[in-house]
């Protein structure tokens, strides 16, 4: 009966109730949900590292990891990249020369690190292969001498982009509605080239005017890039015997991750090009990068591993990106964090309004405790009052949060147009999957119920320490 | 039977540097199936006294025996206890509570008690039709008239089974239809069922009903006249 009259209490003031529960409902929601995006944002970075930089595992000369040099090498890889694979939870390892060098161009030079890969197999470790952009060329499937495949960022640096709207590049942003009233415009620029993205930018403000040109440059941008296939890319570095080498290479394919900081610094061309110009013999490689059936083995993996490679040095991807692994428990740390003050903010809103409630009904509590209703009994239904009212709002805000972290979940939010250079020039994907873990609701839940007890205490004791004929006496 | 036995009682409320002497000894006793009102003025001290009878508050000097029970020897978590089974509690404001029904209110404190879902059920339809309230056992007290509210609090009272009821001003928010027909149920709840009835009240109608009316004035009793 308690329960009841408590459940019903919490309805006597309908307005009044109905504040605090909104406000617990947007505060809860606000909270999980914007954890779900960054929890989103993460895993998707993460997954993105994984599938194309870090890999699982890589293994290293110990020497290397101290100091990128190409001298720290692993000998005779071909018979531990066997015994690797035979492991069954792995999936591919895929063994590089890696050189820090230069690459140069007529246009430009930039510091590079040149992956000197077995094509085949590193198109089964990273994702790279699939990544290339349209009108980017191919992962090394023509046959020619020396290719290379380069990043997009990269291209831009060495000048081996331009701009040039074509009509296939006008149907194609025809299908974007908010495009549809500048496209006749953009027949004057038809087929015209620019050399930079500055120029093309300068172009699209003189016709259309700075802000117009700031909401659809972008679009515009993604779909005229074209790329300079074929051209020659200069690559000096210093080779194994000391020397400064210089190799010419073709661009083949232009490739692009969504990590701007990536595809800047990584160019891949074929070990067999790359050994020779380095004075390597072959069975000298620098790291093995391996790729397992799921991230759960990769604890496991990395002990065998060491078994087959002893002296070597064998990092599981969160200690080779330890800001990765970082993020995630960080993330549970803020949520954390985040709940609490938000929790706080409306456990004073709710202490605020029991104490009235309370307030209101002093000479009513006088009654109950004259007619015989105990103190614990007063100070449950208080209580009770409370919490039903703090919990009302939260399974509201978790069912709305839950309810949307789905839906998003599914769809994605998509924030391409407004901030896909900021974002992926720190290595994320504009396109956020929001995801929250079952723990985090359980341990919200949690959260949720304290701050009710908590706020309850001190309006159920002032309830209770009512004198009842004093509280009777009072006029209302 | 001797229910209440009251000697020597005296009150003194300390408030701020002022002590104000409610109560300047009293001995009064009831017996079982009595019909009393103790009246006068406002500020005579009939209010203080009704609340050390209903164990609300303490006395400064003297006792106050229930049922053989010295009332003023008892902690109050023992007295919260010793209300709910031997007094009913009859408020000039009604005093139900307002977001349950009739019978629910009724029910409460049998509910309390520990009584089984059965014993509450069968007491609450019998109390609420001796009050002529058996249609409005599902109504909320907004939804009924001050002297419905009164009858029902007349039947909370009693739900307990209770040694004796204490009204405090019952009348005082009623028109006198209202305040004839509750004063005749009480009575014939007195009559009837032998609850001993008492009152504090200047209300005119209620001493005239009264068997016994005891006239109090600045803390003393100053009449104590039974019909």
């Amino acid at each position: 009966m308690i329960w009841s009259i408590s459940w019903k209490n919490v309805w006597r003031n309908k307005i009044r109730s109905l504040v605090v529960i909104v406000a617990f409902t947007f505060g809860i929601f606000g909270g999980v949900y914007m954890v779900a995006v960054f929890v989103g944002m993460i895993e998707s970075r993460v997954k993105l590292a994984i599938g194309n930089e870090a890999s699982h595992i890589q293994v290293h000369n110990p020497g290397y990891l101290d100091n990128n040099e190409l001298k720290y090498t692993i000998e005779d890889y071909h018979k531990y990249v066997d015994q690797i694979e035979q492991i069954p939870e792995v999936k591919a390892a895929s063994p590089r020369i890696k050189i820090l060098g230069m690459a140069s161009t007529s246009g430009n030079a930039s510091g590079v690190m040149i992956n000197g890969v077995e094509v085949d197999r590193e198109r089964q470790v990273t994702g790279i292969a699939e990544s290339l952009v349209e009108g980017g060329g191919s992962f090394f499937d023509e046959d020619g001498r020396k290719p290379i495949v380069i990043g997009e960022k990269l291209a831009k640096t060495l000048k081996l982009t331009y701009y040039q709207i074509t009509s296939e590049d006008l149907e194609r942003l025809a299908e974007r509605k908010n495009l549809r009233t500048v496209l006749p415009l953009l027949d004057s620029l038809t087929d015209k080239q620019y050399r930079s993205e500055a120029d093309m930018d300068k172009a699209l403000i003189s016709l259309l005017g700075k802000a117009e040109a700031d909401k659809v440059a972008f679009h515009i941008k993604a779909a005229s890039i074209k790329y300079r296939l074929k051209r020659k890319i200069v690559l000096s570095f210093q080779s194994l015997d000391g020397h400064i080498a210089y190799d010419a290479f073709r661009v083949v394919g232009i490739y692009k991750t969504g990590n701007s900081a990536f595809d800047g610094l990584n160019l891949f061309v074929r070990m067999s090009d790359i050994a020779p110009a380095a004075s390597m013999h072959s069975g000298q490689v620098n790291q093995i990068a391996i790729l397992l059936t799921s991230v759960e083995h990769d604890d496991m993996v990395a002990e065998q591993v060491r078994e087959i490679m002893p002296g070597m040095d064998v990092q599981t991807w969160d200690e080779i990106m330890p800001e990765a692994g970082m993020y995630t428990s960080a993330m549970n740390y803020y949520l954390f964090i985040f709940m609490v003050i938000i929790l706080l903010a409306l456990g004073f809103g709710i202490v605020n309004t029991m104490l009235m409630a309370v307030l209101e009904r002093v000479k009513e509590l006088g009654m109950l405790m004259a007619i015989g209703m105990n103190k614990k009994r007063v100070f449950s239904m208080i209580m009770l009052e409370t919490i039903f009212l703090g919990l009302t709002g939260a399974v509201l805000g978790m069912v709305i949060s839950y309810g949307l972290i789905w839906y998003t979940g599914k769809t994605g939010l998509d924030l391409t147009s407004m901030y896909q250079e900021g974002f992926e020039a720190i290595g994320f994907s504009p396109m956020i999957y929001p995801s929250i873990g079952w723990e985090s609701f359980f341990q919200l839940i949690l959260l949720v119920i304290l701050t009710g007890v908590l706020a309850a205490i001190y309006p159920a004791r002032k309830a209770m320490k009512l004198n009842p004929a004093e509280a009777l006496r009072i006029d209302m | 039977m001797k229910v209440i036995d009251i000697t020597n009682l005296e009150k003194i409320y300390n408030e701020s540097e002022i002590k104000v002497h409610a109560i300047r000894g009293i001995d009064l006793s009831f017996e079982e199936g009595e019909f009393a009102a103790i009246v006068g003025p406002s500020g005579s001290g009939k209010t203080t006294l009704l609340n050390m009878l209903g164990g609300l508050d303490n006395p400064t000097t003297g006792n106050i025996t229930i049922g053989g029970v010295d009332i003023s020897s008892l902690k109050s978590s023992e007295l919260i206890n010793f209300r709910l089974t031997n007094i009913g509690f009859v408020f000039q404001a009604y005093n139900l509570i307002p977001v349950l029904t009739a019978k629910e209110n009724v029910e409460f404190v049998m509910h309390l008690q520990g009584k089984s879902k059965a014993e509450r059920d069968t007491r609450t339809k019998e109390l609420l039709e001796s009050v002529g309230l058996g249609d409005r056992l599902d109504s909320r007290p907004s939804k009924l008239s001050g002297g419905q509210q009164q009858r029902v609090a007349v039947a909370r009272a009693l739900a307990s089974k209770p040694k004796f009821v204490l009204a405090d001003e019952p009348t005082a928010n009623l028109d006198t239809e209202a305040t004839e027909n509750l004063l005749d149920i009480m009575e014939k709840l007195n009559r009837e069922e032998n609850i001993t009835f008492i009152f504090a009240t200047h209300d005119a109608r209620v001493m005239k009903k009264a068997r016994r009316v005891i006239t109090i004035e600045d803390g003393k009793v100053l009449s104590d006249v039974v019909k």
